[in-house]
């Protein structure tokens, strides 16, 4: 099928293809899947702007329909992700600018490039320590896997801090939380995202968790809940820019769309620290795929 | 905060849940396909002339058909296995 926007032709099977494994993904880790999308639709020919915006906006889509099958299980804390979406945004803003003017200065590829080798290596290497410890104090202590956090300090010190506002979210099981935590929280994800160009999803699920204090099926149905609109305002202001080409964004979005519900529904076979573990090596690929880009000059 | 009420073992995955997905996925097949064939392919056109001339007016379209297509999408899945007399397997 050609794709008249952007003046591509490639098989409408095939992106309903990457459409699919995305969705599982997205569905199942409650991440966009743009480490993955992007570098296939790369691969088939897809100038790389149109890649970036038409990946958001099929992101839009299938965080539509994940984030609703998480609802229904009871994963998703709205009042939490309508509170992180404004600092979210704010932060996409933020990262956006700095990278502009980090242009200016040169060679900002390689420079930005390996900021988020490392960010993901130290979060790869973070989750997999803690799901492990996690998975042993679940089997020693015999207690619950929502409760089973293999470091539960740093949490506990945000809880601490008491800057009002306080409010609390029932849905997570968190009685009060200065709100000014929760914009930062989103704020430091979304500036992430923006400054990175991918990896909101990376950065916000374990800040949600080791943070926040969320426990893992609600972080990954509100992270979902959050990308419908981070991901929405991001098609806008790309489709504005000329980035998005809205049909080959529906025929993802196909395969997306059932691809998520899988991957969400699959969740419930899973405990917390069983994802955690298994989530922790999606940034290691990320952070290969990422390195293996910048050393080839790619 | 206790064990997620919606937690399953893993051992206790039924057939029912395989069979079920398969035909959840031959009827979503089905539909999509002629959805591809009478909607999107004639939409192509139209589309490319609304970017080429008024952008703006692209960008909102453009939002509103994704989301629309997600809506859609997801109670179109989940209404099929209903539809048939399954149980869901949720």
């Amino acid at each position: 099928m050609e794709f008249l926007i952007s003046g591509v032709t490639i098989n409408p099977i095939f992106l309903a293809g990457i459409g699919f494994l995305v969705g599982i993904l997205g569905g199942f880790f409650g991440v966009g899947g743009g480490f993955i999308a992007g570098p296939l639709m790369f691969l088939t020919g897809v100038p790389m702007n149109f890649v970036v915006g038409t990946d958001l906006a099929h992101m839009t889509g299938k965080s539509i329909v994940a984030a609703r099958r998480h609802r229904v299980l009871g994963h998703v804390d709205i009042k939490l992700g309508l509170i992180m979406v404004i600092g979210t945004i704010i932060g996409v803003e933020a990262g956006a600018q700095l990278f502009e003017s980090l242009k200016q200065t040169g060679r900002v590829d390689q420079f930005v490039g390996w900021i988020y080798v490392a960010i993901m290596l130290v979060i790869g290497s973070f989750m997999f320590i803690e799901s492990l410890r996690a998975t042993q104090i679940m089997r020693t202590q015999r207690i619950s896997a929502n409760e089973a956090v293999g470091f539960k300090g740093l949490s506990r010190r945000i809880y601490g801090i008491r800057i009002p506002p306080m409010i609390s979210f029932p849905v997570s099981g968190i009685p009060s939380i200065s709100l000014w935590t929760v914009l930062l929280v989103g704020f430091i994800s979304g500036a992430l995202a923006g400054f990175l160009g991918v990896g909101g999803g990376f950065v916000r699920m374990p800040l949600l968790v080791y943070v926040i204090g969320v426990p893992t099926h609600i972080a990954i149905g509100t992270d979902l809940f959050e990308i419908i609109f981070s991901a929405g305002y991001g098609t806008l202001t790309h489709s504005l820019k000329g980035n998005v080409d809205i049909m080959m964004a529906l025929v993802m979005l196909l395969g997306a769309a059932i691809g998520a519900q899988i991957g969400a529904l699959s969740t419930r076979y899973f405990t917390g620290p069983r994802i955690r573990l298994l989530f922790s090596f999606l940034p290691f690929i990320g952070a290969i795929l990422v390195a293996y880009k910048l050393l080839s000059g790619g | 905060m206790g064990q997620d009420k919606n937690q399953i073992n893993p051992k206790q995955i039924p057939k029912r849940l395989v069979f079920n997905l398969i035909i959840e996925f031959i009827i979503y097949g089905g539909l999509v396909t002629l959805y591809f064939l009478v909607i999107l392919r004639y939409l192509n056109e139209p589309i490319k002339n609304l970017f080429d001339n008024n952008l703006t007016f692209y960008a909102i379209v453009s939002l509103i058909l994704i989301v629309l297509q997600g809506v859609v999408l997801e109670r179109l899945t989940f209404y099929i296995l209903d539809w048939v007399g399954l149980k869901r397997f949720e």
